[in-house]
């Protein structure tokens, strides 16, 4: 029998509806759990036990009394530490905002708290969520559960290792390149990166505005639907938020993919891709072609040109956002004595890591004067050039399926000093937040016993197709019941 | 190097030739044409294409109001160097004609009535000011 903390949400929605479990219980054994294992894989920056238990009192007051919210009510989750929790500190992992608590809840947060989950915590990440790795993280690096020498991914590295840990039922993390799907290949679980526009980025600490993407970090595909159902949807407060029909995406998770059109983009099994992962993801497509669906090679030939375009358009938008870390309205401020311009410039330095300074530096040179049109502009137009290779692609496919990183994950300090081989840990991921439209990793298997993934993409607001063909594929087989061992 | 090309890089003051072919538009030669000048220049060491000096970076520090020890200056001026040579990829491809795209989504001006909502209180905005005072934020001297 599994412990209460390695169920789904779906089990334990079933069990808190057939009152066999009450959110306390549930709430509790998690909390034990975190207790047990977060000295070994510190995926979390601050721990709200009183706030999560008196919100799990709260749920199994509702359920007792048959007024039971839906199926997260009473369901333990952790939050990435970049979305905005009311009273709750939020550091985005940077020592410029060590001390900040929001006056006001991010609209994902309204909406988990509306929807009656518990709130564990806040998780680790890249600072600002400039990373894969959450090694730039201004509170140290946390580890992956299934080996603590290795990297759990970034940039929402403490929300994968929540959930891959038993630390939390489900997690929420952001995207911008990779950020939700890269750890959750590393860690065995299932990671969704919505449609732009999709979910409501209002109280999301902004990296990359055009980029940025709030989604779930799971176990399995049906949990992800749960969640999305939750967080998705038009909020005024979010100009770039789309205004969508409401769907039911549980409805899509129903093992059926006759007829369904596979594109496999080779560009992303070529060079650089570790053979083992991409063995493997092939062997997830002929699976899925022995239920039915077609597959058929096909090409984007912009991608070999996103790594570059990507690198200066979120330093470019980051060094613009990062400006408001001025010390003057939140966050840290220098204690030296310096005129107003320079308590700005000894707030910045002393505050962000080096990974930040950097991608101000690049994106500040990419914007300024005489280079916008040879960076700036010449990225913009080479992202037109990616979204239209995948607009084609749609109109041929229903679904492109890819491995979802080039390798499992990699030791912890090993890429460190290797900034370009850091970030190849995204090449499979940064052409989806180029193009807006949405993307889902699972997992597909074990290599030397860490997890791969593999990654499913649509055109953009065809999530539905992605959880069908997930969901069919993952009821295959059964990596969704796997474990790590702590 | 074409000289009347080379009088030009003097009289307009720019420090390389790719410096005056992102200030200026060349109309009587192709962008293609002079780049492969630039690649010849750099064989003979004579443009040093693409490279930030010490200078360079410390005015894109203080752009980006970042107070940089000379260490950092060092670090961030090779890892500059480093990103620009790798951007350089980008000019292989031709986007003559290619609107840029600044959002995947078409989504254009929302707007809304403009009524007053609810917002954070002032004492609720001022929380989080590392120093405030009678409902102000305090910053250091500005005029002098």
């Amino acid at each position: 029998m599994p412990q209460l903390y390695e169920r789904t949400v779906s089990e334990l929605s079933q069990m808190l509806g057939s009152r066999e479990v009450s959110s306390l219980e549930i709430t509790e054994a998690v909390l034990a759990r975190i207790e047990q294992v977060e000295p070994k894989v510190g995926a979390f920056l601050t721990l709200t036990p009183d706030v999560a238990r008196s919100q799990a009192i709260e749920a199994d007051k509702r359920i007792t009394a048959g007024k039971r919210i839906g199926p997260l009510d009473g369901i333990p989750v952790a939050i990435k530490d970049n979305m905005c929790t009311k009273g709750i500190r939020t550091t985005c992992a940077s020592r410029i905002l060590d001390n900040f608590i929001p006056p006001y809840d991010a609209t994902v947060i309204i909406r988990m708290r509306n929807a009656g989950s518990v709130i564990l915590g806040k998780t680790n990440m890249d600072e600002f969520a400039m990373g894969s790795s959450t090694e730039n993280s201004g509170y140290g690096a946390s580890k992956n559960p299934w080996d603590v020498t290795c990297v759990p991914g970034g940039s929402s590295g403490g929300s994968a290792s929540t959930v891959a840990a038993g630390e939390a039922i489900a997690a929420l993390g952001s995207d911008t390149g990779g950020s939700i799907r890269q750890p959750a290949a590393f860690c065995g679980i299932v990671g969704l990166k919505p449609t732009y526009g999709l979910v409501s980025r209002y109280g999301l600490v902004a990296y990359a505005s055009s980029l940025d993407q709030i989604g779930p970090l799971t176990h399995t595909v049906e949990d992800s639907a749960l969640l999305l159902n939750v967080i998705a949807g038009h909020d005024p407060m979010d100009s770039t938020s789309l205004k969508v029909e409401k769907t039911d995406y549980t409805h899509a998770c129903r093992e059926d993919v006759k007829g369904v059109r596979i594109g496999v983009p080779k560009e992303f099994f070529g060079e650089g891709v570790d053979k083992n992962v991409s063995f493997l993801v092939r062997k997830a497509i002929d699976q899925l072609c022995d239920m039915g669906a077609i597959a058929e090679e096909c090409s984007l030939p912009s991608i070999d040109y996103c790594l570059a375009a990507y690198y200066i358009i979120a330093p470019a938008e980051a060094s613009s956002n990062l400006a408001r870390f001025d010390g003057v309205k939140y966050g840290h401020r220098t204690q030296e004595l310096a005129g107003h311009i320079g308590l700005m410039e000894k707030t910045r330095d002393e505050g962000f890591g080096a990974e930040v300074k950097q991608r101000i530096m690049i994106g500040t040179y990419a914007l300024s004067a005489g280079y916008y049109d040879a960076y700036y502009k010449r990225a913009q137009q080479v992202r037109t050039l990616i979204r239209r290779d995948f607009d084609k692609a749609f109109e041929k496919f229903d679904v492109l399926i890819t491995p979802t990183t080039p390798t499992v994950a990699f030791k912890i300090g090993e890429k460190a000093d290797d900034p370009l081989a850091m970030k190849l840990a995204d090449i499979c991921t940064l052409p989806v937040n180029m193009a807006g439209i949405p993307g889902m990793s699972l997992p597909c298997g074990f290599h030397e016993n860490m997890p791969v993934g593999l990654q499913i993409l649509a055109k953009p607001f065809g999530e539905e197709t992605i959880f069908r063909t997930a969901y069919t594929y993952e009821q295959s087989n059964s990596w969704r019941n796997a474990r790590a061992s702590l | 190097m074409n000289p009347f090309l080379r009088s030009f890089c003097v009289i307009r003051n720019q420090r390389t030739l790719s410096d005056l072919l992102r200030h200026h538009k060349c109309p009587w030669v192709g962008v293609r044409y002079i780049h492969r000048w630039v690649c010849i220049l750099n064989v003979e060491g004579v443009v040093d294409e693409m490279t930030l000096s010490k200078d360079d970076v410390r005015k894109v520090a203080l752009l980006a109001r970042l107070e940089l020890d000379e260490s950092e200056i060092e670090n961030q001026g090779e890892h500059l160097n480093n990103l620009l040579k790798q951007f350089e990829k980008l000019q292989e491809l031709n986007v003559d004609g290619i609107e840029p795209t600044s959002h995947s989504m078409p989504v254009f001006n929302v707007f809304r009535e403009d009524v007053v909502r609810p917002s954070l209180s002032q004492s609720e905005t001022l929380a989080n000011a590392p120093e405030s005072r009678d409902g102000y934020f305090i910053v250091p001297r500005i005029i002098e």
